[in-house]
């Protein structure tokens, strides 16, 4: 579980590449198992994300203006 | 040198006023000063500025009074989603009037919207025409909003009802996903608005990799205030700026500048975060839709495997249970001719030895009472002299063992003969022996060693 933080898009594009090797057929049976693995664990960290609150609502604090 | 009171100076104005503008008078004029008293007549100063819109060239007093400008300020604001206040240009429907004592003044009596939108709309093109020169028109535009807009900065007056209004429905959104909202806090109305939103984007610029997007909200307020909205620095703020910019400004009519700019525009705060939620549900689906693929494919190839094994299966078992129903038939095969073989042997032996015994039978009883009985003496003498036979010859053969027993050496010996050996060798005639030979003796119980003294041949020897 390296990956915790990967992005939506990395995950979707992932999914897509295994789902496209999977549906071609490009896979054996032995392989499967681990894409298998691979993508249900990386749909789970999307339908996770998808639900959690990163912060509620919060306020910039003073002007610190000038950079 | 004819000489006049003032009051009848200004009387002859009056007069000479009304004769040059007998009916009223349409007059194009800018709002410098707008003043509403507690009876709620309305004071205005009009001027006309210089090309370069530096100097004042004319100015005059106008005034509304309260049982017009009543029905006229909100007619003019909803039509023109402007405000009527200092900074618009208006076009004046006055009759001119010149009051002794106060002087020249203008009595509005209505005031023409479009003419102010057209002047509205002239300078917002001149705006987007600033913008397109200098490149910027499309920027946010172009920009990729995230698949997931999830982290969002909202610029808007914390106690707006719209800011209200946007919280509630992104936070209770009815499929529970979650969002990361902070406010920058900016005013959104009147002339302080520009800059303050400016300054709010600064804010979030300098945090910019924390969120997915930019929401500029107005919290509801009045139709008519949106100029701020229509500045170029806020839309060079906006087009120029890294993040994709929602807006949801709450008006009815045309798009303000920032609205065009805008990464997208909607009409409502509410409507902005619908449409967070929505771009979030359309993720959510596609996931729903790749899960839907997956399972599939893996159904696919699972029932694909499972067949293919099933198959196999039952190519073998057709096999080997056409092999097996073949051996065994092979097998019944050889059964059965190995059975109609022996059958036929058996009864063709059967057959055969019934024949003979038929024959026999036959023969026996055409045999008379006599032959039969000597027959059946033949065999019973053929028994009997057969036994006969091997007793006498089982005598013989025991008096031939005894014969034999009496001759064995030992016995011999018992008898009182003796075997003489000279030189190992048994001495069978006396010209064997000379004088002087040892001879050894054997005899019944023991060996006797003489020496041959003499010998005398038999005389026929």
């Amino acid at each position: 579980m390296a990956k915790e933080e990967i992005t939506y898009k990395a995950a979707v594009a992932e999914i897509e590449e295994i789902l496209g090797k999977i549906e071609e057929g490009e896979l054996d049976v032995d392989e499967l198992t681990v894409n298998v693995k691979r993508v249900t664990e990386l749909l789970k960290i999307c339908k996770d994300k998808l639900r959690k609150t990163e912060s509620e609502v919060t306020k910039i604090l003073s002007e610190e203006d000038e950079d | 040198m004819e000489k006049i009171t003032l009051s009848a100076l200004n009387h002859q104005i009056r007069e000479a006023t009304k004769r040059s503008f007998p009916s009223h008078v349409w007059v194009i004029a800018e709002i410098n000063e707008l003043n509403v008293n507690r009876s709620g007549h309305c004071y205005m100063e009009l001027v006309e500025k210089s090309d370069s819109e530096e100097k004042i060239v004319a100015k005059s007093r106008a005034t509304i009074w309260a049982f017009r400008f009543r029905m006229i300020r909100p007619y003019f604001e909803t039509t023109t989603g402007s405000r009527l206040e200092p900074g618009i240009k208006v076009l004046v429907k006055a009759e001119i009037s010149f009051h002794e004592i106060y002087g020249l003044s203008l009595n509005i009596s209505d005031i023409d919207p479009n003419f102010t939108m057209g002047d509205l709309a002239r300078r917002k093109k001149e705006v987007l025409e600033k913008l397109k020169n200098a490149g910027v028109l499309e920027m946010n535009r172009d920009l990729v909003l995230s698949m997931v807009p999830q982290r969002i900065a909202v610029i808007s007056s914390e106690t707006a009802a719209g800011f209200g209004d946007f919280m509630d429905s992104l936070v209770n959104n009815s499929y529970g996903f979650g969002f990361g909202v902070t406010l920058f806090p900016a005013i959104v109305q009147g002339d302080a608005a520009e800059k303050s939103i400016i300054s709010a984007l600064d804010q979030v610029y300098h945090d910019d990799h924390s969120f997915d997007a930019v929401v500029l909200i107005r919290g509801g307020g009045s139709q008519s205030d949106l100029d701020c909205f229509n500045g170029y620095e806020l839309a060079m703020n906006i087009a120029q700026f890294p993040l994709p910019v929602l807006t949801g400004i709450g008006h009815e009519r045309d798009e303000t500048i920032a609205d065009i700019v805008a990464h997208r525009s909607l009409k409502t705060p509410t409507a902005v975060a619908e449409f967070l939620v929505d771009r979030i549900q359309e993720f959510s689906e596609h996931i729903s839709r790749l899960q839907e693929r997956f399972s599939q494919a893996l159904q696919l190839i699972l029932s694909g495997e499972r067949m293919t094994l099933q198959q196999m299966t039952s190519d073998l078992e057709r096999l080997t249970g056409r092999y097996i129903t073949e051996g065994d038939h092979h097998l019944n095969d050889y059964h059965k001719r190995v059975k109609s073989e022996l059958r036929h042997i058996f009864s063709e032996q059967r057959a055969q030895l019934s024949d003979r015994s038929g024959r026999l039978k036959y023969l026996w009883k055409g045999l008379s009472e006599e032959r039969k009985r000597d027959i059946r003496h033949l065999g019973e003498k053929k028994t009997r002299v057969t036994r006969e036979m091997i007793r006498s010859r089982q005598e013989a053969l025991s008096i031939a063992g005894r014969t034999l027993e009496m001759l064995r050496p030992e016995k011999v010996l018992k008898r009182g003969y003796s075997i003489t050996r000279v030189n190992g060798k048994v001495l069978k005639n006396a010209a064997d022996v000379g004088n002087g030979d040892q001879l050894e003796t054997r005899v019944n119980g023991g060996v006797i060693t003489s020496l041959v003294e003499k010998t005398k041949n038999n005389a026929h020897n």
